[in-house]
């Protein structure tokens, strides 16, 4: 599934629409343990996209994005189990 | 009485910790990579795109031609009578825009013949640049081009479509591609100026070709105005769509957008040297 979600991640990064990337990403954070491969899908889509004014003057608004959901899957599939 | 009470001694095998530990110094290992990455990526943010731009532009590139062979594919079949209503609406949208376009060449050649005894002749030339990737792909609201340095582009050199309609400029320059930032980008700030009366404001971009500026009730804009943007070259840069005034406020919202669809867009052309002028 690991590799199922890499290769994925890198087709939508390249082709999908952004806001499709959104649900892929948390997916593969919550389905996928510790998947750290995430934060570099972020990089990658601003190093890809974005400019240094970016978004509301924030340029790095994928990787944060992707930290943030590996930090909150990793937080939330330690509480839970199924 | 008697009491009765029994202390059982528990022995419990020693639980071997290196398994558990191996799997921390994993990922303790891989967080201080991504770290390093995410370091990289702060300190120097163009190292990812000169190194995936190139690879990414490849990829963009067989996706247009494959995509190309199934739209001819798909126009192949479509029904000849879809394509004869068409043909006939298309005509006679044709006639209509033909009279006011006339109108538009004249004027054109008149304000080019006034700028030229002023002094103020454009003198960059035109490069025609394929757009890689658009909007929805980008949630920056930017394009990817393949036109680089190599072809003349630098930073700063203003993006249109279709000659006249202004969208955006050049921000970042590769070899053989460019990013380019839309003014349309959420957030970005632009002057523009309104309509015949050319009152100027500032607009701050939406998305996908959208923005939103503030004017006073007084000044006169309507739906359908032009609005253009402070350069010597003649162009559009949107169309008025939607005023709102509030009775308790003494500023209207003008929205207005590009008068072209940023995600159907295939070619824009850069026009070169613009900060000369």
């Amino acid at each position: 599934m690991r590799i199922a979600f890499n290769i994925t991640l890198i087709i939508s990064a390249l082709f999908f629409p952004w806001w499709l990337c959104v649900p892929l990403m948390l997916a593969a954070c919550f389905l996928v343990p510790h998947f750290y491969e995430v934060a570099i899908y972020g990089m990658l889509i601003d190093s890809l996209y974005a400019t240094p004014s970016g978004f509301h003057g924030f340029p790095f608004v994928w990787s944060a994005f992707a930290v943030l959901a590996f930090v909150t899957a990793t937080a939330i599939r330690s509480r839970v189990s199924w | 009485m008697l009491t009765c009470s029994s202390k059982t001694k528990m022995t419990y095998l020693r639980r071997s910790n290196v398994q558990q530990k191996k799997g921390r110094a994993m990922t303790a290992a891989a967080i201080m990579g991504v770290g390093l990455l995410f370091v990289i990526h702060l300190i120097f943010p163009n190292f990812y795109a000169r190194m995936f731009l190139p690879m990414a532009s490849v990829a963009w590139k067989s996706e247009a031609s494959v995509l190309g062979i199934f739209g001819r594919l798909g126009s192949l079949v479509s029904s000849k009578y879809t394509l004869l209503v068409e043909n006939q609406r298309l005509q006679g949208e044709i006639a209509i825009r033909d009279s006011g376009a006339l109108l538009l060449d004249g004027l054109k050649r008149e304000n080019e013949q006034l700028k030229s005894l002023l002094g103020r002749v454009p003198s960059g030339k035109d490069v025609l640049g394929i757009i890689l990737s658009r909007p929805p792909l980008s949630f920056y609201d930017t394009f990817i081009i393949d036109v680089g340095s190599s072809d003349g582009i630098a930073i700063g050199d203003k993006v249109y479509s279709d000659g006249t309609v202004l969208l955006g400029d050049v921000s970042e320059v590769f070899g053989a591609t460019a990013r380019v930032s839309l003014f349309s980008m959420p957030g970005r700030i632009v002057p523009v100026l309104f309509g015949s009366s050319t009152v100027q404001a500032q607009a701050v971009g939406r998305g996908g070709g959208n923005f939103e500026a503030r004017l006073p009730v007084g000044v006169d804009v309507k739906e359908g105005d032009a609005i253009t943007f402070p350069h010597i070259r003649s162009h559009i840069f949107g169309i008025v769509e939607n005023i709102s005034v509030d009775s308790t406020d003494s500023l209207q919202t003008i929205l207005f957008k590009a008068p072209v669809n940023m995600h159907q867009l295939q070619f824009v052309e850069v026009e070169t040297e613009s900060k000369a002028r």
